[in-house]
C-alpha cells in the first residue's frame, strides 16, 4: 500500500499549484465564468491569469471560449470533463494524504 | 492571490447572480409598501398600487444607485435558476394565495410557509456565510401564521408589521448578500486597472 507521501507525490502538479486549483475549484460551481469574474476571485494579475488559463487549456482541464455581448468582448472560461475528472482525483489524492498522516506520530529526537 | 476559504470560492461562483442582493431590494419595498397600504386602506386596488409605487421606487433607487456596477464583478453562467424564474414565482404564489383565500383553507399560508423554507434553505446552503438567511425565514414563517390569527374580512391592519418585518430582514439580508459578494471579489488595483 502506498505511503502518505507517496500519494502528495502522485498530486497532478499541474491542479495542486494554488492560483490553478483556485480557478478549478471556481469552475467547477458553475457552467462558465468570464476572465474578470476570475481575476477578482483569484486576485491574480491579468497576465498571470492569462498564463495559468492557458497552461489549463492546453491540458484539456479548461475550455476558453470568445464571445461578444453587444460590442463587448468577453472571454469565458469552462472546466471541460476532463477537467472535472482531474479534480475529483485530485480531492481523492488529498483525502488519502490528510488519512494517510493521521497514522502518523511525530518523531522523538531528544 | 487571494486567501480565501475553497468553499467560499465554490459558494460565490455556484451563488453569484443570487448574491447580487440589491436585485431584491426593490422587492422587499413592493412587499412592505403593500403591507402599508393594506394597513391603511383594506382596499386590493390600493395594496397593489401601494406594492407597485414600492417596486418603482426601489428601482429608481437601484438603477441610480447600483445601476451596472455588478457588471465590473464579470459574468458567470450556472444552471440554477435565480431571478429569469422570479416572475413565475411571482405570479404563482399570488394565484395561490387568492386560491387559499377564495376556498377557504384553513391552517397557515402555503405561499408564506413555502417562502419560508426557501429562505431556510438558502442558510443551509451557504452556510455559515449567509446564516441571516435564517432570520428572513422566521420572518415569512411569522407572516405566515398571522395568516390564522386573523379572518379574511378584518381591515387586515395585522399585515403591515408582519410584512414590514419581512421586508426588513430581506433587505438586511440582501445587503449582507452584497457585502459577501463584493468582499470575497476584492477589486485588486490591477483588476480595476484592466476594466477601465
Amino acid at each position: 500500500m502506498p505511503t502518505p507521501f507517496e500519494y502528495l507525490q502522485s498530486l497532478n502538479r499541474l491542479v495542486h499549484e494554488p492560483a490553478r486549483l483556485a480557478i478549478l475549484v471556481a469552475l467547477s460551481a458553475c457552467d462558465k465564468a468570464d476572465f474578470l469574474f476570475l481575476l477578482h476571485i483569484t486576485g491574480l494579475t491579468k497576465g498571470n491569469l492569462s498564463s495559468h488559463l492557458s497552461k489549463l487549456a492546453d491540458a484539456g482541464l479548461v475550455e476558453i471560449e470568445k464571445t461578444y455581448e453587444g460590442k463587448t468582448p468577453i472571454t469565458y472560461a469552462k472546466l471541460t470533463l476532463e477537467g472535472k475528472e482531474a479534480l475529483k482525483e485530485y480531492w481523492k489524492s488529498v483525502d488519502k494524504v490528510r488519512a494517510g498522516m493521521r497514522h502518523l506520530k511525530p518523531l522523538r529526537t531528544t | 492571490m487571494t486567501q480565501i476559504d475553497p468553499r467560499l470560492v465554490r459558494l460565490v461562483a455556484k451563488r453569484f447572480n443570487d448574491l447580487k442582493g440589491f436585485h431584491k431590494v426593490p422587492f422587499a419595498l413592493a412587499i412592505g409598501a403593500a403591507g402599508e397600504a393594506w394597513s391603511l386602506s383594506g382596499s386590493e386596488l390600493v395594496v397593489f398600487l401601494g406594492g407597485l409605487a414600492g417596486f418603482v421606487i426601489g428601482m429608481i433607487t437601484y438603477m441610480f444607485v447600483v445601476g451596472d456596477a455588478y457588471d465590473n464583478l464579470g459574468r458567470v453562467a450556472t444552471s440554477t435558476p435565480s431571478r429569469v424564474n422570479s416572475g413565475w414565482v411571482g405570479g404563482a404564489a399570488v394565484m395561490v394565495m387568492r386560491f387559499q383565500a377564495d376556498l377557504h383553507i384553513p391552517g397557515p399560508s402555503i405561499v408564506w410557509l413555502g417562502f419560508g423554507l426557501y429562505f431556510l434553505w438558502i442558510a443551509i446552503d451557504g452556510w455559515p456565510w449567509r446564516w441571516s438567511h435564517a432570520l428572513t425565514g422566521a420572518s415569512a414563517v411569522y407572516v405566515a401564521y398571522g395568516w390564522v390569527a386573523v379572518p379574511h374580512a378584518a381591515p387586515f391592519a395585522w399585515m403591515a408589521p408582519r410584512l414590514w418585518l419581512f421586508a426588513a430582514t430581506l433587505t438586511a439580508t440582501s445587503i449582507a448578500d452584497h457585502l459577501l459578494l463584493t468582499r470575497t471579489l476584492r477589486v485588486h488595483p490591477t483588476a480595476a486597472e484592466e476594466n477601465a
